[in-house]
Formats: C-alpha cells, sequence, structure tokens
C-alpha cells in the first residue's frame, strides 16, 4: 500500500508541474466548459429575442395598413424602390411586398437572403404574425358584406401542452452534463494518459523502475489510481465550471425555453449528487483503465496519442444510442444501467429529472465498481507481459 | 554474488541465450562483454527480473531471480544502458523517489544521498532533472540505483556517451564499490575501462559464453597485445 502510494504521488507531482497536464486537466475545465456553456446559451437566447420580437428591418413595398401593422408589431420598416436589392445589399433582414391582385386580394411576398441566419429569423418571424393581418383583412371583409365576423370562429383550433414543461430543458441539461463527464472522466487527458505509459518507455524510465524492490503491481496500481485521480479532478472541475456557468446563464439568458423561470427545478437535489460524483470516479477509474493498458502497450508517446486521441469516438455511439432516450423525456430504459459507461450518463439523467430509481443507480454503482476491480486485475497481468514492456 | 547456470532464453525463433553459466563474486568487478545482440542486455533483464528465464538458474544474492523476485530487486542496483531520469522532477526527487520504492526511511536516504552526492561531486540536485547534462543525469542515476545499499550492482554501459570527467568520475564510484565489497557485474564495449575496472571477464557471443579469464589471461591465452585484439579473435572464432 505504501508504495503504491509512494507511486501514486510521484505521478501527480510530476502532472501538476507539467503545463500541458495543468491546461488539460484544470485550465480547460474550467474556461472552456463555462465558455460553451455561456456561448451557447448566449447566442441561442440572443436568436430567440430576435425571433420574438425587435430589431428586424424589413424593406417594404405595400399598404399603409400592412405598414402599421408591421410596426406594431415592432419591426422596422423602411420603404425602398427595389426590395430584393436592399436584401441583398443587407439593408434589411428581409424584404415584404404586398401586391392587389383584385380590389380585395391581395399577395404578399416576403424576400430572404438564401443564407442568413438573421433573414430566415426575420422571415420565420414574418410568417408567424402575418396570419393575423390576413385575419383581421378577411374579418374586414365581412363585416363590409354585412356578415358576422363571428363566422370566422366557427371552426377554433386551440393548442394544450401536457406532461413535464421542463422536459426538454432537463434533457438539455442531462446530455450537456453526460457529455462532459464521458469525455473529462472516461476519455480525460490524453496528454497525461500518453505519459504515464509510453512515456516511461520513451524516457528509457520503465526498466528502471520494474528493477526497483517494488512490485509491478504497485507500480501498475499506482500509476492506474494517479491518472484516474487527475482524470476525476478533471471531470469534478468540468462539473463545478458547468454548475456556476449553468447557474449563470439561467438568470441571465433567456431561451424561450422557460429556462429562467424554471431554473429552480432543474437543480441537482442532495443525495442525487453523490450518485453523480461516486459515478464520475467510477466513469474515471474505467477510463483510467484503458487509457494506462493503450499507453503501457504503445511503443512510444506518439503511438499511444494516436490512440488515445481516438478514445472520444469510441464513446460517441453510446452518447447517440442514448439520445433517443433522453429525448423522450422518460425514465431510461432499465438495461441501459446493466451497461459500463452508458449507465454514469443513465444515473446522471435519472438525478437530473428528479426521479431516481435507486435500485438500477445502484445495480449502475455496482457493476462499476465490479468492472474497476476487473480492470485492475486486467492491469497487473498486463504488467507482466513481456510483450508489452519490452514492445519498444 | 551473482550465479548463473544453463541459462536460456528465447524470443519466439530466435534463442537468446544458449545456456550460459558464470558468475560475479563480492568484492570484485566482474565484466560482461561481447557484440551488439550477443545476449548481454537479455541476461541483465533477466537478473534484473524484467524478463523470466526460459530455463536455467540465475541467483542474486542467494535469492532465484524468478521464486524470490521481490528479494532479488532489494539485493539489487541497477543501472541500464540509455536510462532516463524523470525530468520534471529535481535530482534529489529522482533519488528520494527510487528510496520510497525501497522502503528506505526519509532520514536514512537523506543521509545516504549526500554521501553519496559528495563521493560523485553532485551539487546540483536541487535543480530539475530536464536541465541535465548526460553526464550529471548518469550521475544521479547511479545514486538513484544504489540509495538503498544493495549488495549487488548492475551497470549496463554506465560510461556511453559521457565526457572525460564523467567517465572519470563513474569508473572511481564502481572502484568504491568494489572496494566497499560489493558484487559489480560491468557490461562494457570499452576495453580500457574492462582493464581498468574487471577483475575476471566473460565473453558472450550469440547467446553463449566463449571465453572467461582476467584481462591478462585472455590477453595471453589469444597471444593479443591488447584487450581490444583478444576480444576480436575470440568473437570472430
Amino acid at each position: 500500500m505504501k508504495s503504491i502510494f509512494a507511486v501514486m504521488k510521484k505521478e501527480i507531482k510530476e502532472a501538476f508541474r507539467d503545463r500541458r497536464t495543468l491546461i488539460m486537466s484544470v485550465l480547460l475545465p474550467a474556461v472552456l466548459v463555462p465558455a460553451i456553456v455561456l456561448g451557447i446559451f448566449y447566442f441561442e437566447g440572443r436568436t430567440v429575442q430576435q425571433q420574438n420580437a425587435e430589431g428586424f428591418t424589413v424593406a417594404f413595398q405595400g399598404s399603409q395598413e400592412l405598414r402599421s401593422f408591421l410596426s406594431q408589431a415592432k419591426l422596422e420598416v423602411i420603404e425602398v424602390q427595389d426590395v430584393e436589392k436592399a436584401v441583398l445589399e443587407k439593408d434589411a433582414d428581409v424584404g415584404l411586398i404586398e401586391e392587389y391582385t383584385s380590389s380585395q386580394s391581395r399577395v404578399i411576398v416576403i424576400t430572404s437572403y438564401a443564407s442568413g441566419t438573421s433573414g430566415d429569423s426575420a422571415a420565420s418571424y414574418l410568417n408567424s404574425i402575418l396570419p393575423f393581418y390576413r385575419e383581421q383583412r378577411i374579418k374586414d371583409y365581412l363585416s363590409q358584406k354585412g356578415i358576422n365576423e363571428d363566422v370566422f370562429s366557427l371552426v377554433v383550433v386551440q393548442s394544450k401542452q401536457v406532461g413535464e414543461p421542463m422536459a426538454f430543458a432537463k434533457f438539455f441539461l442531462a446530455y450537456l452534463v453526460s457529455l462532459v463527464m464521458l469525455t473529462s472522466g472516461f476519455v480525460g487527458n490524453v496528454y497525461l494518459g500518453t505519459d504515464i505509459g509510453a512515456g516511461e518507455k520513451e524516457r528509457g524510465t520503465l526498466e528502471s523502475l520494474l528493477a526497483t524492490p517494488v512490485s509491478r503491481f504497485s507500480i501498475a496500481m499506482g500509476k492506474w489510481l494517479a491518472l484516474s485521480a487527475l482524470n476525476c479532478m478533471g471531470t469534478l472541475i468540468s462539473l463545478l465550471s458547468f454548475t456556476f456557468s449553468y447557474s449563470y446563464a439561467m438568470t441571465h439568458f433567456d431561451m424561450g425555453l422557460g429556462f429562467a423561470t424554471g431554473g429552480s427545478a432543474l437543480a441537482i437535489w442532495g443525495t442525487g449528487i453523490w450518485a453523480m460524483i461516486i459515478g464520475a470516479v467510477l466513469l474515471s477509474l474505467t477510463g483510467g483503465a484503458l487509457q494506462f493498458i493503450i499507453s503501457m502497450y504503445s511503443r512510444n508517446m506518439r503511438e499511444a496519442q494516436l490512440y488515445l486521441g481516438q478514445m472520444g469516438m469510441v464513446i460517441l455511439p453510446f452518447i447517440f444510442i442514448l439520445m433517443p432516450a433522453f429525448t423522450n423525456a422518460s425514465t431510461m430504459p432499465a438495461w441501459v444501467f446493466f451497461v459500463p459507461i452508458v449507465n454514469a450518463s443513465a444515473v446522471t439523467y435519472n438525478v437530473i429529472i428528479g426521479s431516481v430509481v435507486w435500485p438500477l443507480v445502484g445495480a449502475a454503482l455496482l457493476i462499476d465498481v465490479a468492472v474497476a476491480v476487473l480492470l485492475a486485475f486486467v492491469i497487473s497481468k498486463f504488467m507482466n507481459r513481456e510483450s508489452v514492456i519490452l514492445r519498444m | 554474488m551473482i550465479e548463473v547456470r544453463e541459462l536460456r532464453k528465447s524470443f519466439g525463433q530466435v534463442q537468446a541465450l544458449k545456456g550460459i553459466s558464470f558468475h560475479c563474486e563480492p568484492g570484485k568487478v566482474t565484466g560482461l562483454l561481447g557484440p551488439n545482440g550477443a545476449g548481454k542486455t537479455t541476461t541483465i533483464r533477466i537478473l534484473s527480473t524484467i524478463l523470466k528465464p526460459l530455463s536455467g538458474i540465475a541467483m542474486v544474492n542467494g535469492f532465484d531471480v524468478v521464486r524470490e523476485s521481490d528479494k532479488v530487486r532489494a539485493s539489487l542496483g541497477v543501472v541500464l544502458e540509455n536510462t532516463g531520469l524523470y525530468r520534471r522532477l529535481s535530482g534529489d526527487e529522482n533519488v528520494l523517489y527510487f528510496a520510497d520504492l525501497a522502503d528506505v526511511p526519509r532520514d536514512e536516504a537523506l543521509e545516504r544521498m549526500q554521501f553519496l552526492y559528495k563521493l560523485l561531486e553532485i551539487d546540483y540536485g536541487k535543480r530539475q532533472a530536464g536541465t541535465y547534462s548526460k553526464g550529471m543525469a548518469q550521475k544521479i542515476n547511479l545514486v538513484r540505483s544504489v540509495i538503498h545499499d544493495p549488495p549487488v550492482l548492475i551497470l549496463d554501459e554506465p560510461t556511453a556517451g559521457l565526457d572525460v570527467p564523467s567517465t572519470v568520475a563513474v569508473r572511481t564510484f564502481v572502484e568504491q564499490q568494489k572496494e566497499a565489497g560489493k558484487t559489480v557485474l560491468l557490461s562494457t564495449h570499452l576495453m580500457n575501462e574492462v582493464e581498468l575496472l574487471c577483475d575476471y571477464v566473460y565473453i558472450i557471443n550469440l547467446g553463449l559464453i566463449v571465453a572467461e579469464g582476467t584481462p591478462e589471461e585472455l590477453k595471453k591465452r589469444t597471444q593479443s597485445s591488447s584487450l581490444e585484439e583478444a576480444f576480436m579473435k575470440v568473437v570472430m572464432e
């Protein structure tokens, strides 16, 4: 135990002296995760704001009635001779031409720039408000003809939402947190993973280390635990910075999804957080073991980087498999809890939607513990293979 | 001491060792010479318990390298060819890490480290190992390998690529270890080093011991004026 601790201590000490490790394990999670979260919320929030109201400029040709309607909808209306030219030259976000086809009938043409996001948003906004203009014109026409405008309301279509109003917000949060956990915990710090096995071979320190009185089991365990601890640290920093940036974003950017008002409903609650932390630790152990095995098998750091860099690709299929379960906003299917790596996402999801099925969470954690023990066994056997340690 | 009998090792179809036998006595420096690919490194790796032999017996300080590998490693100080240091640790930290792995109490380790630093004229232990020259690193490497005061020392090319002052320092160190009664097995390509340091020599070629004796005996037997000439005659036979 003492020698395992000695190996672990040395690996962590070395890691903290390496600028690349610090950047990957501490700085990136602390800076990049908030930047991504705040960036997503900021740009999405801005798009929603634009879609909802002000800011769009409309190049206009048409009646005074329609112009007044657009102004009431808080759009900036500019009268132009050539609507298409105004849109192409970006003098306006969108163009609108109203043409009379008879004394009462008219055609409204919306013109938007083919590859512009603000033009799409503006056109979409116009499409959503112009039915009200049409309705008003029809009512005016009916009134002129002496027909009660109530006839227009003979068939009324109403929409009603049922179910969990925060479902999408929860899916979004659960998905992002799972992604953070999987990338930090399982994939971890590639450079550190590379250094811990292949680095020893490349520096020529591995054989000296193997010739010391300490057992190979202790060397393997010490290295594995150090790698897992640093991966876990990165995960926890990521989760912490995610939580802070998410809370900030929810109170400052309204994405129109009810995040700002329903933010408190998304709070990760007490006991569940422990399940997530245990999940993150176990995920780090699994990821650390795979990183260590790959790194130790590699001839040199370049080869190890090549393999370890692909570990992210390994988890992508799992994330895609889980997507339908997330978007259905229902409880995860039970089988997911029995699949290592994937079950960390399942536990996270259940914690966030607030309906933890403890027997399934317990089963997931037990399975992960069993996998960790199995991997420890594999690692210790792996270190005894001459074909591995002499593969240079 | 080191005792090797009928040691064999294969890597797939390649027979690296075809049944070699030799022994090294305490208080003496024994040379293990041979061209590249002769089996020297494989022998050293087996004695260091990094590799397991296919058959035969190898004993270090009375312990079997297969059955009592932990005790063998506790009795050994090994400096392997192209051994590196942990570049982000200081020299002191490199040495004390190995002391921790050998379970040497910290006070004892510090005392011994200072003694060895004085012996090898090391005054740069606080600096990061990444800043060392090859000679500086090799001296720290020597201190690191004997920090637990092992009775047996295996040195594989310890002066390869070193400048003259560092080479002299390493040779002085080896002589001092010999005077302290340690068993020293030295593998080197430098024949003048062998003549200066070795009491007895084994020449290995193609996995077999092809000659043995003191440097003088080898020269006499092969009617050579130098050990280098004797070595060439033995290997070319």
